[in-house]
């Protein structure tokens, strides 16, 4: 796993992209995006992993995914609340608003984005070549992440979590982001992460 | 070796998979096969021209965002068939056996970069996606209908449940029945000779009183002081004035007493009785002074009772099935009252029909119970107290005898039921009927 010294380096690392993410993405929409500092974990499993979330984790929500392919890789999990996305049809093209249908290809939108901001910023900063991307499912929806993640067991994800929040300011509407690595791509991560170290 | 480019872009044309390449205005640059075939354009017609134009459908708000996103982000874009079965509208790949009308796609937006690693152009590919979307909404459809069976089979077995109950209770009911017609005939035979010593006794004090005036009268005029003495004492020890007296209020008491025993056994004979289900020309105001006796314990602490009787005819019916109605309605009647009310019961007659009204001050029914009342298993009390069978059985009775129900209810104010029964049952039917009882 990461050393704390490693850890250290992929918070500051992960701000920085996540902070150059979010500006592509109001530049995209057109508002303002704040995001709070992430937030990692180093997690063994599922059990800590919803430890790491009991404040989000209380409220029913959907819960989308996807997954990225390349040196860096892994499944991102996107927690949008069960309401809140519906005032962002208009600044992702949608004309007629109103159905489920648009709803949920909306959140799915909103997930692609998200994760690829977050995603392609931080290959970018820890000079990894760029992730191909699975397109966005729906994960699950109507219950609590806690009674989700207690139900299922999440294989491989021994690795990292990064939460963070987002918000668009002028919606109301914020989302959070589970990173998960894989471990296939611990080493390569930590190998970046040592490179950057060195060359500072 | 190097293959020249045409090769390659051979590979390309002959992909089973849509390759559109545009601009961030939407521009075509590139077109394959794949698209020439399914949309009818060739390359040359289209190639510099918008794509908005070429494919009207296409949401264009929606689909520049994609573009922008890619531009922006340098980032994918998707779009699942499930949410948008179609961006651009292509023919069914199965035109004969196929039951959808358009080709099912997923497309994904892809940045080409150049080589200061700019987006110079969005590669869109398209998959078709047809078979799966097929085979996915017709599984679909089939758990769609399993969970409906399933509901339905749920609510089956619910019903059954609640039949299996209400069987259990009737059985009850009925053991209950024979258990009291049999005890109350137990009950009659003491009863009746008590009845009839009672009756004797009471003449026997009568003159038993009368000889001792004979005595004391005697003992006044002809006694000598000394038994005239004895005689005052031993009255006044066993306070005999009073005991006369007493006596014969005793006796009289224990005469009423009896006489309600004898007529509540009757009653509950005349009530259970299992044999008396036949047409028959009855008093009716029999019937009602009689069931009010058997559930007068369940009402008393509840309601007064208060009944107008206009004069009556004997009509023809089934005695023991129109009581149960009765019984039904009285006691809801009683349920429905909370604390203390009244329950007023009138009788009269218009024209060849008689009515029976039972009338509460209880807490009445809301209009959406009011229109299933008479259903089956229908009850607004708590499980277990009520088998929502009463009032279904009491209009069965009442069609069976040609009759009606009416109903009136205000919620807090109360309830009134109204029988009306003809006074001759049609001939014909009646026998059928008879027969099939």
């Amino acid at each position: 796993m990461f050393t704390q010294e490693q850890l250290d380096a992929l918070q500051e690392i992960i701000n920085i992209a996540m902070g150059q993410g979010a500006d592509r993405l109001a530049r995209l929409i057109e508002t303002f995006v704040v995001l709070s500092v992430p937030r990692l974990y180093a997690v063994k499993g599922s059990d800590d992993m919803h430890e790491a979330h009991q404040q989000i984790s209380k409220q029913p929500v959907i819960t989308t995914r996807q997954s990225f392919i390349g040196p860096f890789r892994g499944e991102v999990l996107v927690i949008f609340g069960m309401n809140g996305a519906n005032e962002l049809a208009e600044l992702m093209g949608y004309v007629d608003d109103g159905e489920a249908q648009i709803k949920e290809e909306l959140i799915l939108d909103l997930t692609n984005l998200l994760v690829g901001a977050c995603i392609s910023g931080i290959c970018e900063q820890l000079h990894l070549e760029q992730s191909t991307f699975s397109s966005p499912t729906l994960f699950f929806e109507g219950e609590t992440l806690n009674s989700f993640i207690q139900g299922t067991a999440l294989k491989d994800s021994k690795a990292l979590l990064v939460e963070i929040q987002f918000r668009i300011e002028s919606h109301a509407f914020a989302c959070e982001l589970l990173i998960c690595i894989s471990n296939t791509s611990i080493k390569a991560v930590s190998d970046a992460v040592d490179r950057l170290i060195d060359s500072v | 070796m190097i293959p020249d480019p045409n090769y390659f872009e051979g590979i390309i044309q002959r992909l089973n998979t849509g390759i559109v390449i545009v601009d961030q205005v939407g521009h075509i640059q590139f077109w394959n096969q794949f698209m020439k075939l399914n949309s009818g354009h060739d390359r040359e017609d289209v190639l510099g021209k918008s794509i908005y134009d070429i494919f009207p459908e296409i949401p264009q708000s929606w689909f520049q965002k994609k573009i922008d996103t890619v531009y922006t982000l340098q980032h994918m874009a998707f779009t699942d068939w499930k949410k948008r079965p179609y961006v651009f509208r292509f023919p069914t790949t199965r035109p004969i056996t196929g039951e959808v009308e358009f080709m099912y796609q997923n497309c994904t937006f892809s940045p080409l970069l150049d080589e200061e690693k700019k987006v110079a152009g969005v590669l869109i590919v398209v998959t078709d996606i047809t078979e799966v979307a097929e085979q996915t909404l017709a599984m679909q459809r089939l758990t769609n209908s399993l969970e409906r069976e399933k509901r339905e089979q749920q609510k089956l077995i619910t019903k059954l449940e609640e039949a299996q109950n209400q069987l259990l209770q009737s059985e009850k009911m009925a053991a209950i029945g024979q258990l009291a017609a049999g005890v109350a005939h137990e009950i009659n035979n003491p009863t009746g000779f008590v009845y009839s010593n009672m009756g004797s006794l009471g003449h026997m004090v009568e003159d038993l009183m009368a000889v001792i005036d004979v005595y004391e009268d005697q003992l006044c005029r002809n006694g000598v002081p000394e038994a005239q003495e004895a005689v005052r004492q031993a009255k006044e020890k066993y306070d005999f004035d009073y005991l006369k007296e007493d006596l014969v209020s005793l006796v009289k008491e224990s005469k009423d007493g009896i006489e309600r025993i004898k007529r509540i056994v009757e009653d509950l004979k005349g009530f259970s009785h299992v044999g008396e289900s036949e047409w028959q020309m009855a008093d009716i105001h029999k019937g009602l002074d009689s069931t009010l006796n058997v559930v007068w314990n369940e009402v008393k602490y509840k309601a007064e009772v208060e009944k107008h009787f206009e004069d009556l005819p004997e009509i023809e019916c089934i005695p023991s099935q129109i009581n149960q109605v009765f019984m039904n309605l009285v006691v809801n009647a009683a349920h429905s009252i909370e604390k203390k009310g009244k329950i007023t019961i009138c009788t009269g007659q218009r024209g060849d029909q008689i009515f029976i009204s039972v009338a509460d001050t209880g807490c009445g029914i809301s209009q959406e119970h009011l229109n299933r009342i008479f259903e089956p298993f229908f009850t607004t009390k708590p499980v277990g107290k009520g088998t929502g069978l009463g009032l279904s059985v009491s209009y069965n009775i009442i069609k069976k005898h040609h009759g009606h129900i009416e109903v009136n209810s205000t919620p807090g104010e109360g309830t009134k039921f109204v029988l009306w029964l003809p006074v001759k049952q049609p001939e014909i039917e009646t026998e059928q009927e008879a027969a099939q009882s």
